[in-house]
């Protein structure tokens, strides 16, 4: 097969791999020709034609198919990035648990802790995270925004519940 | 109803040549002189209107299957009456030059 009846088979496989449901019979019957057709050339211009007949006649669909496809393309992206955000949250949410779950286990292996100034807690349960947690965030901006914003979002969630708690316990 | 451009008519001329003959697309196109890009969307506007019937023929192992092509009765009446009309209307003008 020379290189310009290749080129045209491969354009008719195309069309038929793209056609619409009901131009796929029209597509197969065109590339059916192919062999058939005396000369490359004359091959070429025949698929070429086919291009051509399937877009006069399911035009219409191909832009629609065209548009179901990036629309569901881009269901499947933001599925993707919710994921990595909620990804975020859940691994900072654990490591809260762990830095607050070390510190408790501190306490009970050491009781004079719980009677010493509060900022040994704060800077295991609050800082340490936190820092982690801006680091974080720094370090996957570029590589994974999504899971970044996830962590960022658990930082402000996890600052926020920390101040209001120092408020209430300095007010009460 | 089928849109009857000129090339839709010579189609319809090519089909009329063996009425009841399976025909191959290439073959039709020869006859015509019609590019692929024209014949295959008026081939399938009367394949939807069912004035043309199809079929499949296979060929040799590994080869796709060619398609095949025969106007319907519907079809066969619709081209006959248009080559008709066209006849008649072609002698009115005929006759009206001639008389004028």
């Amino acid at each position: 097969m020379s290189r310009v009846r290749g080129v045209a088979k491969w354009l008719q496989e195309g069309v038929l791999r793209c056609a619409p449901r009901h131009c796929e019979q029209w597509a197969r019957a065109m590339l059916g020709e192919l062999d058939f057709i005396d000369g490359d050339w004359a091959a070429l211009f025949w698929a070429l034609g086919s291009v051509v007949a399937v877009f006069r006649h399911c035009g219409r669909e191909l832009v629609r198919m065209g548009f179901r496809r990036r629309e569901e393309a881009d269901m499947k992206e933001t599925a993707k990035n919710v994921g990595w955000v909620f990804a975020g949250v859940v691994v900072s949410a654990l490591l809260v648990v762990c830095a607050a779950s070390l510190f408790h286990l501190a306490e009970y292996f050491y009781p004079p802790m719980k009677q010493s100034i509060p900022w040994p807690t704060w800077l295991v349960v609050f800082f340490l995270p936190e820092t982690l947690f801006v680091i974080g965030t720094v370090r996957l901006w570029r590589k994974r925004k999504p899971m970044a914003v996830g962590v960022l979002l658990a930082a402000l969630i996890f600052a926020t519940h920390f101040v209001m708690h120092i408020v209430s316990h300095f007010n009460g | 109803m089928l849109r009857l451009s000129p090339q839709t008519l010579r189609v319809l001329d090519a089909f009329l040549e063996a009425p009841k003959e399976w025909r191959y697309g290439y073959d039709i196109s020869r006859d015509t002189g019609l590019k692929s890009g024209t014949l295959y969307p008026i081939l399938m506007r009367m394949a939807e209107r069912e004035l043309l019937e199809t079929s499949w023929e296979t060929v040799e192992e590994g080869k796709p299957p060619r398609h095949l092509y025969r106007l319907t009765t519907d079809g066969m009446q619709f081209a006959r009456e248009h080559r008709r009309s066209r006849a008649t209307g072609l002698r009115r003008t005929a006759f009206s030059e001639a008389k004028g």
